[in-house]
């Protein structure tokens, strides 16, 4: 909730690049959705794992909700929130090195 | 260059695309205008204004259950906020500084808090993961990877595409308050003046909360003793050399040192960690809830307990050993748990709660 001051202070940034970020969002959190849905599909993935991964894009408190709503495993959810985090600021880390 | 994958090349493109819009950017910094609070008043809005923000979640929370329609609260209440901002904002932007302001301290709280929030299910995460395969592990790990690999791909195309549709106007103009200008980017003059820099090691709060668990723990307090350590595991975290938070955020440092102590406190209490799959299981976990609610009670004063309710089942599924084979390790760890009790007797527990069946 407390994110809304944040987006509220972001505002002006938010209104002039409206297009590319709610367009942006928009299909990546939708492809990356279906994506991950096709995958554990295809790999005969246990429903708990498949629907506890379909929330990874969002922060946990976030995603508590939906992972309630869907019946998907909490502690699998939040290690793949954790997971992307880490993973993220690893390859930041190793792009610094690199650069 | 060459080394990178197609999803760092892309981020590199638009920090390159980005830098010369920072350039431009005429800076106008209203931490002129907002005073910094005193520290009594900053503790006071702290207070205030999360319990505001937490009134708010849970208001919504008690309004979407009430109308039988299920909406994930923490978004609603986030554009709920939004829009109340800026409808401030239209009426007097003076106005929507000032609450904005008036709600820093709040905000940090919550922003420093953030990573306590995700040690609950990730104290649960041992649990569920010794009841799947390793295949589905494997395969867990594997739709991270791809996935993340495409997400990255996904987002740089997208906005690529959308960028080059529409030209963004450079000439945005920055608002600081608190020390965060409205790009995002820290205002080093402005949290000089809002907030002193504390070495981690010699924080307040570590501190506090190592005093804490050392009290609760000779006071046979468990679940305080839990909620301390998940503070000063946090603290600890944020402590640690930014190149080792690099590879282990806090938030992973704090869920380890969280689950080694509940693990350390089952122990000693003779709880066997197991999980049920089967409807057998689940329902002589039902039968072993009277013995081991003890240990649920932990999660009651857990520190992100209002937040989630599902950690409420974290210790819930922990249940005690009850078969034969068991025993003998539970009269060991018996042994080691009454001679503890012996030199600091434990007031809140009756024998019959301790899971041994005596």
């Amino acid at each position: 909730v407390a994110l809304g001051f944040n987006l509220f202070e972001q505002r002006s940034v938010l209104m002039r690049g409206l297009v590319p970020i709610v367009g942006g969002a928009c299909i990546t959190a939708t492809l990356s959705v279906l994506f991950t849905a096709l995958v554990a599909h295809v790999l005969h993935c246990e429903p708990m794992v498949g629907l506890s991964l379909v929330t990874r894009f969002v922060t946990l408190p976030m995603a508590v909700p939906f992972v309630d709503q869907i019946h998907a495993n909490l502690g699998l959810a939040a290690a793949a929130v954790v997971i992307q985090v880490g993973g993220s600021a690893l390859a930041c880390f190793t792009a610094c090195l690199i650069h | 260059m060459n080394r990178c994958s197609h999803g760092l090349q892309l981020a590199k493109m638009e920090v390159v695309v980005q830098k010369p819009q920072v350039a431009k950017m005429p800076l106008v910094v209203a931490a002129d205008i907002v005073k910094p609070p005193s520290p009594a008043s900053a503790f006071v809005k702290a207070g205030v204004g999360s319990l505001a923000i937490f009134g708010l979640e849970r208001a919504l929370w008690v309004a979407s259950t009430a109308a039988h329609f299920q909406v994930p609260t923490a978004m609603s209440g986030m554009l709920i906020v939004w829009l109340m901002m800026l409808v401030i904002d239209k009426v007097s932007p003076k106005a929507a500084l000032k609450v904005l302001d008036w709600f820093n301290p709040a905000r940090a709280f919550y922003g420093k808090g953030v990573p306590l929030f995700f040690s609950p299910p990730l104290v649960q995460l041992p649990l569920t993961l010794s009841v799947l395969p390793l295949m589905s592990i494997l395969k867990f790990f594997t739709i991270i990877v791809t996935g993340v690999v495409v997400s990255i791909t996904t987002t740089g195309l997208a906005t690529n595409l959308l960028i080059s549709k529409k030209k963004i106007d450079t000439n945005v103009k920055i608002v600081s308050v608190g020390g965060i200008t409205s790009s995002g980017k820290t205002d080093e003059k402005a949290v000089s003046t809002t907030a002193k820099s504390v070495d981690p090691w010699e924080s307040p709060v570590l501190k506090a909360a190592f005093v804490g668990m050392c009290l609760f723990a000779a006071l046979r307090l468990d679940m305080l003793l839990i909620a301390c350590a998940s503070v000063f595991s946090l603290q600890f975290g944020k402590a640690l050399p930014a190149a080792v938070r690099a590879i282990c955020p806090a938030v992973i440092t704090c869920a380890g040192l969280t689950a080694a102590v509940v693990s350390g406190l089952g122990f000693l209490n003779g709880v066997e960690v197991h999980i049920s799959q089967t409807d057998r299981q689940r329902e002589r976990e039902r039968e072993r809830e009277r013995d081991t609610h003890t240990y649920c009670k932990f999660s009651e004063l857990y520190p992100s307990v209002a937040f989630d309710r599902k950690s409420q089942t974290i210790l819930l599924l922990i249940t005690s050993g009850g078969d034969s084979a068991g025993r003998t390790q539970d009269r060991c760890r018996w042994h080691i748990w009454r001679h503890w009790r012996r030199r600091f007797p434990f007031p809140g527990c009756s024998p019959c709660h301790c899971g041994f069946g005596l």
